[in-house]
């Protein structure tokens, strides 16, 4: 099969573009048809029979180069079948009704402006059908429906997640890749040089250049090899017009063949992973250290509107930490004393309470912030950040507090009722770093912990 | 289609057919614009539109909820910043690159093989010798990091584990102008938006009550001068346009309330200036008509919000104490340090200070000395200051000048006495502050402190790396304007990832 001359080939590929005369004429033919009939235009008629003479000699000629072409190899499977059979129907259809038209064949029902218009619709029928499978042998064949609205699109099931460790090399890391940005011609009906990356089954069969990975030894992989020629480069893939793959992904597929000697059960955890690579799947399965600078953020359920509002109208800031995330980084401006009310902030808290799961920064200096507050905040457990300075909070509230597990950052300076029994339930936070006690009733010969701040 | 016939119609003759000219011209460009915007509306806003959560929330509820730019592109570690800007271009060689070796070559002629001929300035091209200058300032090494100050700095040597020094920054300028506007605009021509201007325009106002950027000048600042573009909007919307406040008593003039008049009534005034200005506003579609009622409701807002942040009475004894005598005089670089404390702290993102004098041309060590007393005891305390009220680990502090000094001398060189040119191949900043690395020291320079030898970082480099900690990828943060898409660091600038925390 992959014996076709040069020249075949040549006249083959010119496939996609003769294809689109005999769509045009037969096309034309059933409109010329359906206008002389309802607008009563005897004259159009006669035009019929050259449209219809034009659209089967050329569909002949597409016929013949589609053979050509698929001659190459490139294309296998149900879809070219379909394909095939289809052009095949169409074209003989539409030499069957230029033979009616022109009465080279005579048929015995009298009305024949309906037959006519019965082959025409059937010719048209047929066209889109088989215009449809050539146009997945091209694009692939969830390029129509790819951004069709109101669906959700469907995903391979891959297990889900927790940590890098789990990951499986191939399943969560490499195949995703693969997909983006070679399957569209490396699929089982799509085979451009003979390579299917589908699955384990066809990326070990290789394709017309032999294997694309040899286990262990990514330079001699053959995919490695052409991503990482000059791109202009005949053999550099992807071609021209595709978008490559980026420095980072290269990175991940080498490791992959290095590093897990291309196998395709392997997990992250089971495979020597430098701390580089470990970077780089961190961000690809958008896990691990979220708040590092440059990191991203997993994304939360969004807020409801009426939410949002009324928390805007009591005065509360609600920034998004990462856009689109729904994870907030709310915040309060400074009140003076003599604004402090107490309802307000608790009315506040709670409608802040309906959101919790959305607030990852929690800003509320001087609001007259006091122990009861701290309840609904202690709720909160997503806080990685939290400021309550400047309030009325004593150690009586802090208890309130040690239910808040992610919590990083807290500030509690000039809040003048806070002393050292603070400390002392507070150093039992794990993730806490940073607690700022300025100005409160802790001393500086008093403090031992390092993570405070005076 | 013509609607505003009813509401702004004139009676003279020639000026009704102008009017029916604006009308076929508006007509084409609000109906072609119009729908051009509708449609790329629908095209970037596909997924939300067909979502059934809407995330736009009435924009009179002020503050937003979803940043219509898509920032920040990352988590942030900066939600503010106060840039402490040295104007003249501090000497780097009196103040932080310590270079013992030069010793020993006093009054020595500048090696070609270390000027590589580079450029000098008009003032000191013309020497017959360049002799080389060692600093007669002390350098001791401080801190569990083990940096380098000089004497001139005692205050800021008790907080060097806070700071990261940044030795090997070069620019593209050699002289003030170009310097300063590079710097603070990423271009070396007027015209472009400066850094605050950027960040305001990104990512909003958290205080509609203040500007989200605002200048403090040191007063009595002699030397090079300032001019606003350096906290312009360039073609930025105006409203992201630095606000300078004056120093001395009066920060900003006008928000008083003349004599006689108790500004009852001024809400009426500006809503019906308002109405007024919304006639002007759909007729001509001029966005500088938004951006002059945006002002003068912030001028309104600023009659309360500005009183209240710039009394200092609530602030105790000690934080003056700690910011040194000079803070007590409002207008003097201490005193506008701690003013920007409470500016940040009532919500300002974007506080660029400047302070003039650094250009030490004649009496080098002299005037270092004299500008380091004026700024370095206020730099000191603003980096204990936001410590100990916990905004360090938010908010970015930056301090440095347009460009460095050269190490031969200008003019006449004596044991005690020498000036230093202008010099942008080498010179030292510090930050300090959110998700810089404490307690380093970066890059380093060759042992005349006129080449950097490792991890050069230039001026675009910087800016990128600014807007990185604000959660901004400074190659999405832009803005299209004259057919182009204009970015800070135009086509240049890597972060510099090594002083990342």
């Amino acid at each position: 099969m992959n014996e076709a001359s040069d020249l075949v080939l040549f006249f083959g590929r010119f496939h996609p573009l003769v294809v689109h005369l005999p769509i045009g004429f037969l096309f034309f033919a059933f409109i010329l048809e359906i206008v002389a009939k309802y607008k009563k235009k005897e004259l159009l008629k006669e035009a019929i029979p050259l449209a219809l003479f034009l659209g089967a000699m050329s569909a002949i000629i597409a016929c013949i180069l589609g053979y050509m072409l698929s001659l190459s190899g490139d294309y296998e499977g149900e879809a070219l079948d379909k394909h095939f059979w289809f052009g095949i129907a169409t074209t003989m259809i539409a030499i069957l009704a230029w033979m009616l038209k022109t009465k080279r064949i005579k048929y015995i029902i009298k009305e024949s402006v309906r037959l006519n218009i019965a082959t025409l619709t059937f010719i048209v029928l047929l066209l889109s059908i088989t215009g449809h499978y050539g146009g997945n042998l091209t694009h692939g064949s969830d390029y129509l429906t790819a951004y069709l609205p109101f669906t959700t699109k469907e995903k391979k099931e891959v297990p889900k997640i927790n940590s890098i460790e789990e990951a499986q090399l191939f399943a969560h890391v490499v195949h995703p890749i693969l997909d983006n940005k070679c399957l569209s011609c490396h699929n089982n009906s799509k085979k451009k040089g003979g390579l299917s990356l589908v699955d384990e089954v066809s990326i070990l069969k290789g394709g017309k250049s032999g294997v694309a990975f040899i286990a262990g030894n990514s330079e001699q992989s053959e995919l490695i090899k052409r991503v990482h020629l000059d791109p202009d480069d005949k053999e550099f893939m992807p071609p021209e017009g595709k978008t490559p793959l980026t420095e980072e992904e290269i990175k991940i597929i080498e490791y992959w063949i290095d590093h897990g000697q291309a196998d395709f059960t392997a997990t992250v955890g089971t495979v020597d992973t430098p701390e580089e690579i470990k970077k780089l799947l961190a961000e690809q399965l958008q896990l691990g250290d979220d708040h590092s600078a440059g990191s991203t953020m997993s994304v939360a359920s969004p807020v409801s509107e009426e939410v949002m509002a009324s928390l805007i109208q009591l005065g509360v800031n609600m920034r998004e930490i990462v856009s689109e995330t729904n994870r907030y980084d709310v915040s309060m401006l400074p009140k003076n004393s003599k604004e402090f009310d107490v309802k307000i902030v608790k009315e506040i808290l709670e409608e802040l309470s309906k959101i919790k799961n959305n607030i990852v920064w929690l800003s509320l200096p001087s609001q007259g912030i006091t122990d009861t507050h701290l309840e609904i905040i202690g709720s909160f457990k997503g806080l990685q950040k939290l400021a309550l300075q400047k309030n009325n909070i004593s150690d009586a509230g802090i208890q309130h507090l040690t239910s808040l597990e992610q919590l990083e950052s807290l500030n509690l300076h000039s809040n003048s009722l806070i002393t050292n029994k603070s400390i002392q339930q507070l150093s039992k936070f794990k993730k806490l770093e940073k607690i700022y006690m300025w100005n409160t009733s802790i001393k500086k010969e008093d403090s031992i912990n390092k993570k405070v701040i005076l | 289609m013509c609607n505003h016939h009813d509401t702004l119609r004139s009676n003279n003759k020639d000026l009704q057919q102008v009017e029916k000219m604006m009308d076929r011209r508006a007509f084409l460009t609000k109906t072609s614009l119009g729908f051009g915007a509708l449609a790329l509306g629908s095209l970037l806003n596909t997924d939300k539109a067909w979502s059934a959560v809407k995330n736009n929330v009435q924009p009179d509820l002020g503050m937003f909820s979803r940043n219509d730019l898509g920032l920040p592109h990352h988590v942030p570690k900066a939600k503010r910043a106060i840039y402490l800007f040295q104007s003249g271009g501090p000497s780097q060689i009196e103040l932080f690159d310590y270079k013992p070796k030069l010793k020993d070559l006093f009054g020595q002629e500048l090696p070609d093989s270390v000027r590589k001929g580079q450029r000098l300035t008009g003032m000191s091209a013309d020497q017959t010798s360049l002799p080389i200058a060692p600093s007669i300032i002390d350098f001791k090494q401080y801190g569990e990091s083990r940096a380098w100050v000089s004497s001139a700095m005692p205050y800021l040597s008790e907080v060097v584990d806070d700071i990261c020094f940044i030795k090997s920054m070069q620019t593209d300028a050699i002289n003030h102008d170009p310097a300063i506007t590079f710097f603070q605009t990423g271009s070396q021509q007027p015209g472009r938006p400066s850094i605050g201007s950027w960040i305001s325009y990104g990512l909003g106002s958290d205080n509609e009550n203040l500007p989200t950027f605002i200048t403090l000048i040191s007063k009595n600042g002699g030397g090079q001068p300032l001019y606003a573009r350096l906290w312009g909007n360039g073609f930025l919307p105006t409203e992201h346009q630095g606000v300078q406040f004056r120093s001395g008593k009066d920060p900003v003039l006008y928000l008083t309330d003349p004599e006689n008049y108790d500004g009852h009534n001024r809400r009426n005034m500006l809503d019906y200036l308002g109405k007024l200005n919304d006639v002007q506003n759909s007729f001509y579609g001029d966005p500088e008509i938004n951006a002059r009622m945006s002002q003068y409701e912030m001028a309104f807002r600023m009659q309360t919000s500005i009183p209240e942040v710039t009394d200092m009475s609530d602030e105790p004894e000690y934080i003056f104490d700690m910011y040194g005598k000079d803070s007590r005089d409002p207008g003097t670089y201490a005193a506008n340090c701690l003013l920007g404390r409470k500016l940040l702290e009532k919500g300002v993102k974007f506080v660029q200070l400047y302070h003039q004098g650094w250009d030490q041309h004649i009496g080098c060590p002299k005037g270092v000395l004299g500008n380091a007393r004026k700024t370095d005891q206020a730099n000191a305390a603003l980096i204990k200051d936001l410590k100990q009220r916990g905004m360090f680990e938010d908010t970015l502090l930056i301090w440095g000048g347009e460009f460095g000094r050269t190490v031969y001398s200008q003019g006449k060189l004596t044991a005690t006495d020498y000036g230093r040119d202008h010099h942008p191949k080498a010179f030292t900043m510090f930050m300090a502050g959110a998700g810089v690395k404490p307690g380093i020291t970066y890059g380093e320079t060759d042992d005349f402190s006129y080449n950097v030898i490792k991890d050069p970082v230039h001026t675009h480099d910087f800016q990128a790396t600014l807007l990185h900690l604000f959660g901004i990828d400074h190659e999405r943060l832009t803005y299209k304007h004259q057919g182009r898409r204009f970015r800070l660091t135009d086509v240049h600038g890597h972060i510099v990832k090594d002083i990342l925390s």
